[in-house]
């Protein structure tokens, strides 16, 4: 599936300075519990523990899906489907 | 990855099926798929534990933002001109956005009182990495799109000193005081409160009385907390309350104050306002322990994932607080917080420095006009940490000038004291 994943807030510095990222995910289905470790293998660059922290996002990290809430999605539970655009913002001071 | 390693901590036992988990979550979070506002369009985002419509949302947001801005007037009745002090980060940014909305609609009364005069940045090149021409272009853009005048005042210029002109510049003068600090946490202090005296000075020489931050809850909650921790306790209500009078003549306002940095950055996203990132001192730091402004945002955020009432709670504690009434106040030479009383007094008592006089009672002639005071003596609990790190050589001139006046005003206020009437007399 298709998926357009942005980093922004100052976590982009994590993903080669690159706000905007369209993958393509070998994957049938997946729920985002699942995809954040795909994006950690496959596109983090460094320093895992900026990003994650206990197979979910670190605190103060923003997840949009399709400009929605991901509380509202179903959180970590939440399938992601072909076509998802996925935001993820750091609110930290400092990114 | 194995799923279940999230629940292994589950004390009762019993992990509920997947779909009863999920609905039950729904249940406590009081999600709805219809706006709770205006019960007729999809909600897509939670605003205080409510699912609500982006319509919705943005009317909230505006709603709060009036009360907040309302709140830090002083007179009611008067056109104010306000100077918006931006970071470049996203609630600065959203402010500035919010704030033009706010006036040019002229919807609510609150708004008509306001003139957006100018927007300030400090340009902290130097401190960090330096800003980039990019960067700068961005900075200038932003200001530009609401046709607002932009000032750029570099970090630096806290170091000018018109009587005793230096060979060094600017930036070797951060350098220094950047390398004389042993912790990360006194840099950032000092930063702070540096910046903040460069705004206010600034705004005082351009003829603003006052300065509109866009300070955010989170960042509001982090600060009061890591106050306390650096032993400025005393000061958190002059440093974050939200008539902020530390400068005088010059008044800082926060009518961000009600947001969380969440809410800005969803906000922000949706009405495609961009922000420009400069790193700061702790970005893409792995320690932890960095420093305790940044332990203690990971604590405050940390806890507010599960308590989602952490921030504002910590903050409608901390509005009630107030500086006590001091007469002769005196000020930090660094910060320029207000002088406890009990330092002032014991800085008065102490006469350390009067055997660089003659030491004798009633000293003869203008000698004690001129006597260098001891920076340490005329500082604030806080700035008395900063004080142990770093030599005075390296702090900027104006502490110097401040500890002086300080030092002359309370030896001219010795000399006079058995003259003055008490309270009681």
């Amino acid at each position: 599936m298709r998926l357009s994943i942005e980093f922004s807030g100052g976590l982009e510095l994590l993903f080669g300075k690159k706000k905007q990222h369209s993958v393509e995910v070998d994957k049938k289905e997946i729920v985002l519990r699942d995809l954040l470790q795909w994006i950690k293998e496959n596109l983090l660059k460094e320093r895992p523990e900026l990003f994650l922290s206990q197979q979910t996002v670190r605190p103060g990290i923003l997840v949009l899906i399709n400009d929605c809430d991901w509380e509202l999605m179903g959180g970590l539970d939440y399938k992601v489907e072909d076509k998802d655009e996925l935001v993820f913002i750091s609110t930290l001071h400092g990114g | 990855m194995s799923e279940g390693g999230k629940f292994e901590d589950n004390s009762c036992g019993e992990v509920p099926p997947e779909e009863a988990r999920r609905q039950a979550d729904r249940l406590k979070k009081k999600i709805s798929d219809i706006c709770v506002k205006c019960r007729t369009e999809k909600s897509t985002l939670l605003f205080r534990k409510e699912s609500i419509c982006w319509p919705c949302y943005e009317d909230q947001i505006i709603r709060k933002f009036k009360t907040q801005l309302n709140a830090t007037r002083k007179n009611k009745s008067q056109l104010e001109k306000v100077l918006i002090a931006f970071s470049g980060g996203p609630s600065s940014r959203a402010l500035i956005h919010i704030l033009n909305e706010c006036i040019l609609g002229r919807s609510n009364q609150a708004s008509a009182f306001f003139e957006i005069g100018g927007i300030i940045h400090i340009d902290e090149s130097g401190v960090t990495k330096p800003e980039t021409a990019e960067e700068k272009e961005k900075l200038a853009q932003v200001a530009a799109s609401y046709n607002i005048p932009y000032h750029s005042v570099p970090f630096g210029s806290i170091f000018n000193d018109s009587e005793n002109p230096t060979q060094e510049t600017n930036r070797e003068k951060i350098e220094k005081l950047m390398q004389g600090c042993t912790t990360n946490t006194t840099r950032e202090d000092i930063i702070f409160h540096m910046r903040n005296l460069l705004i206010a000075n600034t705004a005082r020489t351009l003829g603003y009385e006052k300065v509109l931050f866009g300070t955010s809850a989170s960042r509001m909650a982090t600060t009061l907390i890591s106050l306390v921790c650096k032993g400025r306790g005393y000061n958190v209500a002059q440093e974050i309350g939200n008539n902020d009078t530390k400068y005088g003549d010059v008044q800082f306002g926060y009518p961000m104050r009600d947001f969380l940095g969440k809410e800005v950055s969803v906000y922000n996203h949706h009405k495609h306002l961009e922000d420009v990132f400069l790193p700061s001192l702790d970005t893409k730091t792995s320690d932890p322990k960095f420093s305790i402004d940044h332990l203690t945002e990971s604590f405050i955020e940390g806890l507010q994932v599960d308590f989602s009432h952490t921030v504002h709670t910590l903050l409608r504690s901390s509005v009630k607080l107030t500086m006590p009434k001091i007469d002769q106040p005196m000020t930090c030479s660094i910060c320029a917080a207000s002088l406890l009383p009990s330092t002032t007094s014991q800085s008065i008592g102490g006469e350390g420095k009067e055997d660089s006089c003659c030491g004798e009672n009633g000293c003869g002639g203008e000698e004690w006009l001129v006597v260098v005071a001891n920076i340490s003596d005329y500082v604030c609990g806080g700035c008395h940490r900063v004080m142990n790190e770093i030599s005075p050589q390296v702090l900027p001139p104006y502490v110097q000038h401040n500890a002086d006046r300080n030092g002359r005003s309370s030896r001219l206020r010795s000399q006079i004291e058995d003259y003055l009437l008490d309270d009681g007399e």
